[in-house]
């Protein structure tokens, strides 16, 4: 959907010409992207007004966003639930017609979706830096886990400025989703490790995906948080700390 | 502009959806009690007031024909979720601004189960803007919408003052408490803190029993004049001191979900209503106000003004909100207990209050009220507040 996002935001002719504004509900994992070709936007949530609704797995959403499968054929096999204007479900056809090669090229280029590594899937609609929406097309390979690499570089930021973690003010337990995983941030140990703590006083429960954003700043915490993207259980000042460490 | 006096009240017992009489069945039961409470015969009233939200046109004179066929003129009225106070408030207007001597106020919901949800798709949805709001700032998910407005507006303030979550849920467990003693309200069973957060999750910071239920049922009001009160022979009559409704100013669409939610309207319509009744909060001792869910409890105890900014969580703990502390609010269980069918809800809070001030309140009677606070919020929107005396 970001590939797709990018290509949108891109072309806004394509608004101009389409008039229509698509909902689509994706299963396994769920998600509700809406394809909105009146304002030229692409953004994950619901629309109420939505011209079409759309539901479909994941994986077919895939196929059909590649070009691989076809919206009707998918409809009259029972693979795609249609609502609302069926004809205007017909405009999808736009997707079929846009180079996905050079839409894909063009997002990475603009930073909306990380290069698809070598063993990565044909399709672009799996952005790796991205809400939860687009799993990679092999649904049961579980998600390379990115957060790791971006603690241990914070770990060695702080290790080179001695007192830093202090103004974090206290030991923030990270409960890491998708994949999962334990990470301590010890601000008064000025540290970074694996594992939990016992007796916590502030845990932040987030995605993996998001460690990276979070921690450069890219996206504030207070964000993440209202977004529903960030979890804070107990002690929410260190929490609001933690952008002390972007940079 | 003249003293309105509430001179008759009545509600029905709230039920769940599917378990109820039809709307006009129970609003007209409610009015019969509002009118053999005052004592006043459904010929002596000129003019009347239907307070609902879903129904289509004329519900209200389906059930105001049930109780009697006098021409006189029906007002249907909605506000969302304050249509009963919106409706309270026309015909307190209506008595105040001498035209009418006595009038009906009546507010009925039969709702569906499930979430609140639109029901016309084919043009503008009234909420598009708040809606917006929270496209900007949080995003949707599949949660029912109301929750995660609320909800949204909770984390929001959660994050700035590092609220827990169980204080949420705290005002939960006091709507339960105070409900086992309503026998109107639809959830009379006590609740454990523990329970309550345990509870499934519907938006981070609310749990499912923190959450107001679709509910149906109605309730009624009868106002009146000084000059009609006297001539009925109705010596001490509740009467209302103050009342005000604000909507939505330009702050509402920034990007604040609390006051997307309505909080600056509270503010301003507490503080128009405070100076029409000449009062402060001090002088309060028994609120009714809009507990849709837990959160928009929390914010309301500080736009009204019954605690400072940020204070909310210490008023909480310290059972401020509740008998034995410095107020009592919802002693009738709120919508979080007793329940809330739109259209009802602002009578209903009225009938406690009356009640409250009359000591008819039986084992929910708060000691010493003497000035009442009633706050009852509709997105979209309004926020009425309105101040009750008795001398």
């Amino acid at each position: 959907f970001l590939v797709l996002q990018h290509h949108v935001e891109s072309h806004p002719e394509l608004a101009q010409a389409i008039q229509t504004v698509f909902q689509f509900k994706v299963t396994g994992p769920d998600a509700s992207w809406v394809i909105d070709l009146k304002q030229g936007k692409v953004y994950e949530g619901v629309d109420p007004k939505a011209d079409v609704t759309l539901e479909l797995s994941d994986a077919d959403y895939q196929a059909m966003a590649s070009g691989q499968a076809n919206p009707q054929k998918m409809y009259f096999a029972g693979q795609l639930k249609i609502g609302g204007n069926l004809m205007a479900s017909q405009k999808l056809s736009f997707m079929q017609k846009m180079d996905r090669e050079a839409a894909l090229k063009a997002a990475i280029a603009a930073g909306r979706v990380q290069a698809p590594g070598p063993a990565a899937p044909k399709t672009a609609a799996a952005p790796a830096v991205a809400p939860k929406a687009a799993a990679p097309a092999a649904p049961a390979a579980p998600r390379e886990a990115r957060a790791p690499a971006v603690l241990r570089a914070l770990g060695e930021r702080l290790a080179q400025s001695p007192g830093r973690g202090a103004e974090l003010g206290a030991v923030v337990q990270l409960r890491l989703r998708n994949p999962d995983a334990s990470w301590v941030i010890d601000g008064p140990a000025n540290a970074v490790r694996e594992g939990t703590v016992e007796g916590a006083t502030t845990t932040v429960t987030i995605d993996d995906g998001d460690v990276e954003a979070l921690i450069s700043g890219a996206s504030s915490a207070q964000d993440l948080y209202q977004r529903g993207k960030l979890r804070v259980d107990g002690d929410i000042a260190p929490a609001q700390r933690l952008g002390i460490f972007k940079g | 502009m003249r003293r309105v006096n509430v001179i008759g009240v009545g509600m029905t017992k709230f039920a769940k959806p599917g378990a109820s009489d039809d709307y006009h069945v129970m609003a007209s039961g409610a009015a019969r009690a509002a009118l053999a409470d005052a004592g006043v015969a459904y010929e002596t009233i000129e003019q009347a007031y239907a307070g609902y939200v879903y129904g289509d046109s004329t519900c209200g004179q389906r059930a105001i024909y049930e109780v009697g066929l006098t021409g006189i003129p029906v007002f249907n009225v909605n506000n969302n979720c304050s249509t009963g106070s919106t409706a309270l408030m026309l015909g307190r207007q209506a008595v105040a601004g001498g035209i009418a001597e006595c009038v009906l106020v009546v507010g009925f919901e039969k709702m569906e189960k499930g979430a609140l949800g639109n029901k016309f798709d084919d043009r503008a949805n009234p909420l598009e803007l708040h809606a917006g709001v929270m496209g900007r700032v949080q995003g949707f998910n599949s949660s029912p919408p109301a929750a995660q407005m609320f909800g949204g507006a909770g984390r929001e303030y959660r994050w700035r003052h590092g609220t827990k979550r169980e204080t949420f849920g705290k005002i939960s467990e006091k709507a339960r408490q105070h409900a086992s003693k309503n026998p109107y309200a639809v959830f009379k069973e006590v609740l454990s803190l523990d329970e309550i957060m345990a509870s499934p999750e519907v938006f981070d910071p609310l749990t499912r029993y923190q959450c107001c239920p679709p509910t149906c049922g109605a309730a009624a009001a009868v106002l009146c004049s000084d000059e009609f009160a006297r001539r009925h022979g109705i010596a001490r009559p509740v009467y209302i001191a103050g009342q005000a409704m604000r909507t939505d100013y330009g702050s509402s669409f920034g990007d604040s979900m609390i006051k997307m939610v309505g909080y600056d309207m509270a503010v301003a319509a507490a503080r128009a209503a405070y100076e029409e009744a000449s009062i402060g909060p001090e002088d309060v001792q028994v609120v009714e106000l809009h507990d849709c869910f837990t959160a928009n409890e929390l914010l309301t105890y500080e736009a009204l003004g019954l605690c400072q900014e940020g204070e909310a969580e210490k008023f909480i703990w310290e059972g401020q909100n509740t008998y034995g502390g410095r107020y009592v609010t919802n002693p009738s269980g709120g919508l979080l207990s007793k329940g809330h069918p739109l259209g009802a809800t602002g009578l209903a809070q009225c009938t406690e209050l009356v009640w409250q001030l009359r000591g008819q309140a039986a084992d929910r009677q708060v000691d010493g009220a003497r000035v009442a606070l009633q706050h009852n919020l509709g997105l979209g929107g309004a926020a009425v507040v309105t101040v009750y005396r008795r001398d």
